[in-house]
């Protein structure tokens, strides 16, 4: 039986990083940290302004079990603890102004630890899931007593377009994974661990079986996935590896499993080996606006400019002038001319019309829309001057041809949203019930159970933002309490 | 930098548009256009034209109206230009007897096969604008129609114009042996007559009530194009033709007996005359009026079937698809309110195994 879920959708691969090998990107001069980066409560402020921090030193404490440790990502002095915008609200910020030394503070190295220890350095160090869902990792590995855990699941499917930062990981660093997945198990005291890489990343497979075989690690099982979206969704990649059902409403540890990312496993294992708190990630900058597309090692709070220097953007606005005035040039240049000198002006025309080819090609290369994430699922960011965060596996400078901006029409009923749907859905109805305001019928067609991946809007031929209904639906429902 | 687009996931789209899948469908129409015009000759063709330019123009002109815009931007954004009318449009001319576009032979008290007449055009335009305006548009237009337009139209033109609708085109222009004027449903269902006569019935030298639903072979491509082009779910058509065989044989080929050779003919009889294959392929997938889940399509597609052969067998009337077709989209709102899916976890939860 092939490796899979019901429902999803095969969106263009666009993986043009994936040969890429993570590389520093050079620190910015000053960096700005968000509170949250992650799921549930803000941590505590415990730095105020003027004081000196190195890499690694707290700068936020978790508030309650439902929160992280944040970090300084780099050495210098606190210049101001201040709100910014991001897309989900205001957030408090403190910026950094590194001073370069990257002096680091970090703890020490656990040898042989045991199980608390373990799971009391993942919680120092700030670990949150690093896919996408920013979960803090010590409150999912402190599972309820009487459920029993007997598998671990390595997210490794990386099922987005573009990104290619996990594939990377794998291919780059196999061995820590594979120890930083061994320190997982060892907290969750159990022996079965898969991890469930999708078919088109078949090097990164071989490559970490090579280490498995050589290092004898028999508990560790790598399996390939199909090449579908969305693959690495937590309840598909429950089914499609265990063919278990998470049933509605809980978490996959009712099931017996727990489901971790890779880039969480290698975190895991840097704090565990390296005695690192979370202080940086693995980054793909992609997109048709950016230049030098890649996959880097960023700093946490990171501006979006600041990447956008680093990786150079294809678009620039004096670049356009520059073209704009030599056809201008050029023009008057022919105008000059008498009607007898035909073959200069031919020739004259000829480099017009190139010029003309590229100024075209610089304005569709123009960004857009800047996307935290993958383009299926990532938020948009509301400007540029947002910061990478725990949770941002790659960050994309689209243009205008990447990116769906055909306005929606009438529904025409065609079905192919629920077909798709990988929580089996009705999401016109959905769609429908919003509209009308009837929270009940949008209940009733499941908007509680939908997991924003967005395979039906996708789909859609009447282009339908059908994933703005499921989030309004799902608000209203939780607000009227129905 | 410009203003950054703001905007909720996803950010990308498949090719799938309401135009491409409409075009898609004309596309797969062609055959049955082709098959027409070799069968009862040009008149067919402007008979599509015909339906089609008036769909598109009273969709066109009911947007305008609506929104009582009169610029060359209001046309563009009219829904008319989706194509959807003019798959209305086809599929209405496709319903219609070849010879309510030939001319009246008053000597022989009969239409001239072949021949071009344009005394009835004006029936057709009604059925069009019918068609549009009545069933799709006053529902909310696309997507929100209760029952397949096309069907509707033609359902309306037999009871309003039954004199010209209720001839059946008998074709002989392709230089075949000609065929009997009369269809196979209306001529008795004997099953000599299909043993005889199977090589016309295929490609479709035989009477048509309409004439597009003479050639099996022409219907036949165009269903594998729609499938291919993923614009249809296969199991409905494939269920409502099963669903005929079964009923046709139990109701039908059962109690006038004879040997099963016989039995299996008869069956094939039902299966390759009338409306069953155009309806199954091309109406009875109509995405508003089919229900929107699997199970809904299995109870709509047997409801056809067993309808179409209750008509066909114990009613007066010798055809009944359309009307088959037409009372099942009036029950499909009712399968969907108590037919829908349970969410991925909804269901019992399955524990593997340890
Ligand atoms: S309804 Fe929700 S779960 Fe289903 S496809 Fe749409 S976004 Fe995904
Ligand atoms: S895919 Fe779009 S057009 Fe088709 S049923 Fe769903 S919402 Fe309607």
């Amino acid at each position: 039986m092939p490796i899979n879920f019901p429902g999803g959708v095969y969106p263009p691969n666009k993986k043009f990083t994936n040969k890429k090998y993570i590389s520093e990107l050079t620190p910015a001069a000053k960096v700005y940290i968000p509170v949250v980066q992650h799921v549930g409560k803000p941590a505590k402020i415990c730095v105020k302004e003027g004081d000196y921090v190195k890499i690694g030193a707290l700068l936020a404490s978790a508030d309650g079990a439902v929160s992280a440790n944040i970090f300084s990502s780099v050495s210098g002095k606190v210049v101001g603890i201040e709100n910014r915008q991001t897309s989900n609200g205001e957030v408090a910020h403190i910026v950094i102004e590194n001073d370069f030394t990257d002096q680091t503070e970090f703890l020490p190295r656990l040898t042989n630890p045991t199980r608390e220890e373990i799971l009391k350095r993942i919680a120092d160090c700030g670990i949150v899931g690093m896919g996408g869902a920013g979960f803090p990792t010590a409150a999912k590995l402190d599972v309820p007593k009487d459920d029993k855990i007997d598998t671990l699941i390595i997210n490794g499917a990386e099922c987005e377009p573009y990104i290619t930062s996990d594939h990377r990981i794998m291919l780059e660093y196999p061995e820590q994974i594979l120890k930083g997945a061994k320190y997982i198990a060892t907290a969750l005291n159990v022996s079965n661990i898969i991890i469930g890489v999708e078919d088109n990343k078949d090097d990164a497979i071989e490559t970490l079986n090579k280490i498995i075989n050589l290092k004898n690690y028999t508990d560790i099982k790598v399996v390939s996935l199909k090449t579908k979206y969305p693959q690495g969704a937590e309840k598909q990649l429950i089914y499609s590896l265990t063919k278990r059902v998470v049933p509605a409403c809980e978490l996959p540890f009712k099931v017996g499993v727990v489901v971790n990312n890779i880039h969480t496993a290698l975190s895991v294992y840097y704090a565990v080996w390296e005695g690192q708190p979370l202080y940086r990630r693995v980054v793909t900058v992609s997109g048709g606006a950016v230049k030098n597309k890649g996959n880097y090692w960023v700093r946490l709070g990171t501006a979006y400019k600041d990447i956008l220097n680093e990786c150079k953007a294809v678009n620039l606005h004096e670049n356009i002038k520059i073209i704009q005035d030599s056809i201008r040039e050029k023009q008057a240049q022919i105008d000059k001319l008498s009607k007898s000198q035909s073959k200069q002006i031919k020739q004259l025309k000829s480099e017009i019309k190139n010029l003309k080819k590229e100024l075209d090609y610089i304005k569709t290369a123009q960004c857009v829309m800047i996307v935290n994430g993958g383009p299926m699922m990532g938020e948009a960011a509301k400007s540029i001057e947002e910061a990478v965060t725990a949770t941002t596996s790659s960050v994309l400078f689209l243009t205008r041809q990447e990116i769906n901006n055909i306005s929606p029409s009438q529904c025409i009923n065609c079905r192919k949203c629920a077909v798709v749907c990988p929580m089996k859905l009705m999401p016109m109805f959905i769609d429908l019930a919003c509209i009308a305001g009837d929270w009940e019928n949008a209940k009733k067609y499941g908007a509680v159970d939908c997991i924003l991946c967005g395979c039906c809007s996708y789909i859609c031929p009447a282009k339908r933002d059908l994933v703005s209904s499921m989030k309004k639906s799902k608000r209203m429902i939780a607000k009227r309490g129905i | 930098m410009d203003k950054l687009i703001e905007k909720t996931s996803p950010f990308i789209t498949s090719k799938f548009s309401t135009r491409r899948i409409m075009l898609d469908v004309i596309i797969a129409l062609i055959p049955c256009i082709i098959a027409g015009v070799l069968f009862f000759g040009w008149g067919t063709l402007i008979l599509v034209a015909v339906c089609s330019a008036t769909a598109f123009i009273s969709e066109l002109l009911f947007t305008l109206i609506k929104n009582n815009k009169w610029n060359w931007e209001a046309v563009k954004n009219s829904s008319a230009t989706d194509l959807s009318c003019i798959v209305t449009g086809i599929l209405l001319a496709l319903n219609l007897p070849a010879s309510i576009i030939w001319a009246y032979d008053k000597e022989a008290m009969a239409f001239v096969p072949g021949s071009i007449s344009f005394a009835n055009i004006w029936m057709p335009m009604i059925g069009a604008v019918f068609a549009i305006v009545l069933v799709k548009m006053a529902f909310g237009g696309i997507g929100r129609n209760f029952a397949n337009p096309a069907l509707t139209a033609r359902i309306f033109m037999v009871i309003a114009f039954g004199s010209v609708m209720g001839t059946v085109g008998t074709s002989n222009i392709i230089g075949l042996d000609a065929a009997t004027s009369a269809t196979w449903l209306s001529a008795g269902r004997d099953a000599a007559a299909v043993s005889s006569n199977w090589f016309n019935f295929l490609i479709g030298n035989k009477g048509a009530a309409a004439f597009g639903e003479t050639s099996v072979i022409a219907i036949l491509v165009g269903f594998i194009y729609l499938v291919i082009r993923k614009v249809i779910d296969p199991r409905l058509p494939l269920i409502i033709i099963g669903g005929v065989a079964v009923f046709a044989y139990l109701f039908d080929a059962l109690p006038s007996g004879g040997s099963f050779v016989d039995m299996m003919l008869v069956v094939a009889g039902h299966i390759l005359t009338g409306g069953l294959m155009l309806g199954a392929v091309f109406m009875a997938t109509d995405y508003s009026s089919s229900p929107n889940t699997f199970l809904g399509s299995v109870i709509f597609g047997l409801g056809i079937a067993l309808l179409v052969v209750l008509i066909r067998v114990f009613g007066s009337y010798p055809e009944g698809v359309s009307f088959a077709i037409v009372i099942m989209n009036i029950v499909v709102p009712l399968i969907d309110k108590y037919i829908y899916p349970r969410a991925f976890g909804r269901q019992k939860a399955v524990r593997g195994a340890k």
